[in-house]
């Protein structure tokens, strides 16, 4: 039973007691008063009477006439009069009774005054004896309505009290409940905090728990800061801060492969000829703060484009990979100049110069190409510009290149409106093999009978065009048509950024979930790590409202900003999915394994599911359980 | 066996007068307090004119009571002897001043009668009008007299401090009776602070105080 319930059984208990007690006293006490005030009523009545008899004459009529008399013009039970000898010579009794009052109430309270009694003298014989009672029927009256009238006002005032009393309860129990909500939410590994309480024990409690709560969050925030360490120390030059050569090879490779929004991309190599020179002239620790510098340069140009990376391949090779499409020979030119500035090093080097060249990147091409991209990069940087240019594939350029704006709208919004569009299925699997959702990316198809296109086919004129919300919408009803299709099918939905910024799809995710309320859970929800940690309050406001809903949360792509995990753990999320990047080869990396074991203990530790993505091999797959990944999903997942 | 009912008989009797003498100890010692060791002795006396009636027969009672009263209760007023126009007066009282009115010595003769174990329905205070100064006189008082009934339907003799002898009311021409009563029926406090109940009637009153005084043994 509930701490509130007891008190309030405490209260109406002693408000019972103390109800009756007044209750018992007062009617008792009127009764009393009632009786004492009957008796003496007849006792006067029955010595007026005698008295007036005693003086007349006494034959039968008049005595009869005279009983009549009193008794008909009063209110009496019976008036009888018996002779000397206690026989009857006449009596007048009262029939009727008082329906109104029920018999319990009489039989309970039982009024009864001692009747009056009075001698009757016929000169110097005795005539006999008279005896009356007076009615009851008016003190019975009089205490039911009484009692009545006692008996409503305090339900009355009991109503009253009970209300205030539940009120003021309900203000000393709330800080209780709030404490109660907060240990919960520790129990589900959620670590907020509670004001503090006036009341001098709940304030210690709060306190105490408060400090508990926060305890626990600074060590989950210390743990997250340890990998986000480990992390630069395994993939990440110590001199420059890049990417290391094997880190920036995956992380290219994962967006060309696992990225359903890549479709053609840059990349640049930048070759500093006469590194032997600088570090024979000025020192190996002179030699570093310059690559430093050039490293920090090119860190924060890559940081002003957030579709650019940058990664050091080699001592003397620096590498820029953008993950769209843009103007090669530009992007050549800027990171030439970041580097050049960093450096400052032609005036003291004649020969001071960086080759860079760059190649354009297709969907189709391959991790073991992308290599050989690389070193073949790399030998054309000593050959001249025309040359360069000649690596540009200008073969695959699909036919919708040429489409202007106008078009891709017709195209973009004749799909929506038909409805065009298929969500395709990848499985994601636990460790035991099970099934949880499928990854269900959409196809569209832009004209009618066309090839269905991948998302990175068409993301970018929908993004300019502002429909990505429409197509996520109609994902959305894509993906709850098939659940409502097939009861046993769980689908993951990707949530873009704009869609989380659209009220109409906040609105319509409500109206279809209310709708179909048992589907809610098999629905999953995501949101890539990137749009969820740039747009924070946007997601915890999405996280508020599709939580009550009942579907299941979770952010997709986790992977570098790892030291941020920590702030997902008051929005009551589900799962996280790690990015491709960290899994990429991971049977072979000791320093990714540490890395991927300690964000599945942070994860873990704020009550989050982990989910590896882009899992290639059999081995790969193999390795994960024991670093703590729950499900997979990727090629080798099928 | 005669010997043995001769033998129980006195000693019930005798265990009878011990306890009437035990309990007017109480009223004897109020007495002296209230009006000196003249008014004890009276007690006393009555008490041993009670032992001594016990064994008598009604009548025998009735004479002795009677008696008794009339020659220890001097006629006064309530006006002179308690400056109030009507005071009902406890035996105790009356029996301590010595003085009483009519209805003092009714109420005085009606308590021992009563403890003497005559039955209640049997005496009978009455308010009657009497012819004072001889039958053509015009003069007339109210006064108070007990009479008593032998049988219900008996012509009752009237115990009047008028006339120092028992007669029956034939006999008594000079009194027309008005209104009688007797204890049946009535409600005695069980306060000892009588006076404070103003509920009670005058009669009521006073047989609450002669129990207050210590006199308990007439029951309604």
């Amino acid at each position: 039973m509930s701490l509130i319930k007891q008190l309030w059984l405490a209260i109406l208990l002693i408000m019972v007691l103390a109800f009756s007690a007044s209750f018992i006293i007062n009617t008792a006490t009127s009764k009393n008063y009632l009786e004492q005030q009957l008796e003496m009523k007849n006792t006067d009545n029955a010595v007026s009477l005698a008295l007036s008899i005693s003086q007349m004459e006494k034959d039968p009529v008049s005595v009869n006439l005279m009983l009549s008399a009193q008794f008909d013009s009063g209110h009496y039970e019976y008036i009888r009069l018996t002779d000397p000898n206690n026989q009857l010579i006449t009596d007048r009794v009262s029939e009727e009774a008082n329906n109104e009052i029920p018999n319990w109430f009489k039989n309970r309270i039982q009024i009864s005054p001692k009747p009056g009694v009075a001698q009757i003298q016929d000169g110097w014989k005795q005539y006999g004896v008279l005896s009356l009672a007076s009615s009851t029927n008016f003190a019975y009256q009089d205490l039911w309505n009484g009692t009545r009238w006692t008996l409503l006002w305090s339900g009355i005032i009991a109503l009253v009290c009970g209300v205030i009393g539940s009120l003021i309860l309900k203000m000393i129990i709330r800080p209780l409940n709030e404490m109660v909500a907060l240990t919960e939410a520790i129990g589900n590994k959620k670590f907020t905090s509670i004001k503090e309480p006036h009341t001098f024990e709940f304030k210690s409690l709060a306190r105490a728990l408060n400090r508990l709560s926060q305890k626990i969050k600074d060590m989950h925030n210390d743990q997250s800061k340890l990998l986000e360490q480990m992390r630069l120390e395994a993939n990440y030059d110590k001199i420059t801060g890049l990417m290391t050569r094997k880190y920036f090879n995956s992380r290219v490779a994962t967006h060309i492969e696992n990225n359903d929004n890549f479709i053609e991309g840059v990349l640049v190599v930048s070759h500093l000829s006469n590194l032997s020179e600088i570090n024979q002239t000025l020192g190996a620790s002179e030699a570093d703060s310059v690559l430093k510098r050039m490293g920090l340069a090119l860190e924060g140009y890559c940081n002003r484009h957030t579709t650019l990376i940058a990664g050091r391949l080699t001592g003397s090779d620096f590498a820029v990979f953008s993950s769209t499409a843009i103007e090669p020979k530009a992007l050549c030119g800027e990171v030439e100049h970041a580097l050049y500035e960093a450096a400052g090093l032609e005036e003291r080097f004649d020969d001071f110069s960086l080759r860079t060249s760059f190649r354009d990147i297709k969907k189709s091409e391959h991790l073991n190409s992308l290599k050989q991209l690389i070193s073949t990069i790399r030998t054309k940087t000593n050959a001249s510009e025309t040359d360069i240019l000649n690596l540009i594939n200008q073969e695959d350029i699909t036919i919708y290149e040429n489409s202007d704006a106008a078009e891709w709208h017709a195209m973009l919004t004749s799909a929506i409106t038909a409805k065009r569009l298929q969500l395709a299925s990848f499985p994601v699997k636990s460790n035991a093999d099970k099934v949880i959702h499928y990854e269900s990316p959409a196809r569209l198809q832009l004209t009618e009978n066309g090839p269905w296109l991948a998302a990175g086919e068409f993301i970018a004129w929908a993004s300019q065009l502002g429909l990505v919300a429409q197509l996520d919408l109609l994902a959305l009803e894509t993906a709850i048509h098939t659940l409502e299709q097939d009861v046993t099918r769980a689908i993951a939905v990707n949530v873009s950024t704009s869609a989380m910024f659209d009220p109409d799809y906040h609105a319509h995710l409500n109206h279809l979930l209310t709708k179909n309320a048992s589907i809610a859970d098999r629905l999953w929800l995501e949101v890539s790590e990137e749009s969820a940690f740039e747009n924070l309050p946007t997601f915890i406001r999405f996280c508020e409202l599709a939580k009550p809903l009942g579907c299941q949360l979770g952010v997709e792509h986790i992977g570098t900003r790892i030291s941020r995990l920590g702030e997902l753990h008051e929005l009551n999320l589900d799962y996280i999915k790690i990015d491709a990047s960290i899994i990429r080869s991971i049977d072979k990396s000791p320093g990714n394994k540490a890395f991927l074991k300690g964000i599945c203990l942070i994860a873990h530790s704020i009550g989050l599911m982990t989910i590896a993505e882009g899992v290639h091999s059999a081995q790969e797959l193999a390795a994960l359980p024991e670093l703590g990944v729950d499900a997979s999903t990727g090629p080798a997942v099928k | 066996m005669k010997h043995i009912t001769f033998f129980s008989c006195f000693f019930l009797l005798l265990v009878a007068g011990l306890a009437i003498a035990n309990s007017l100890q109480q009223p004897a010692n109020l007495a002296e307090l209230r009006y000196g060791n003249q008014a004890k002795q009276r007690i006393l006396a009555l008490e041993s004119l009670l032992i001594h009636l016990q064994p008598a027969s009604e009548s025998g009672k009735l004479e002795g009571i009677n008696a008794f009263f009339n020659d220890n209760i001097d006629f006064v007023s309530d006006q002179d002897n308690w400056g109030v126009s009507d005071y009902w007066a406890t035996p105790l009282e009356s029996l301590g001043k010595q003085k009483g009115d009519c209805e003092d010595y009714s109420i005085a003769k009606y308590t021992f009668l009563r403890a003497l174990g005559i039955p209640d329905e049997r005496l009978k205070m009455t308010y009657v009008k009497a012819q004072i100064g001889g039958p053509h006189s015009k003069v007339y008082q109210a006064h108070m007299v007990l009479i008593y009934y032998e049988t219900p339907s008996a012509e009752p003799l009237i115990l009047d401090n008028l006339v120092s002898s028992i007669l029956s009311s034939s006999r008594r021409t000079d009194l027309r009776p008005v209104f009688s009563f007797n204890s049946t029926g009535l409600w005695i406090g069980k306060s000892t602070k009588s006076s404070s109940l103003k509920s009670l009637s005058r009669w009521s009153d006073v047989l609450t105080r002669i129990r207050n005084d210590g006199i308990q043994y007439f029951n309604n």
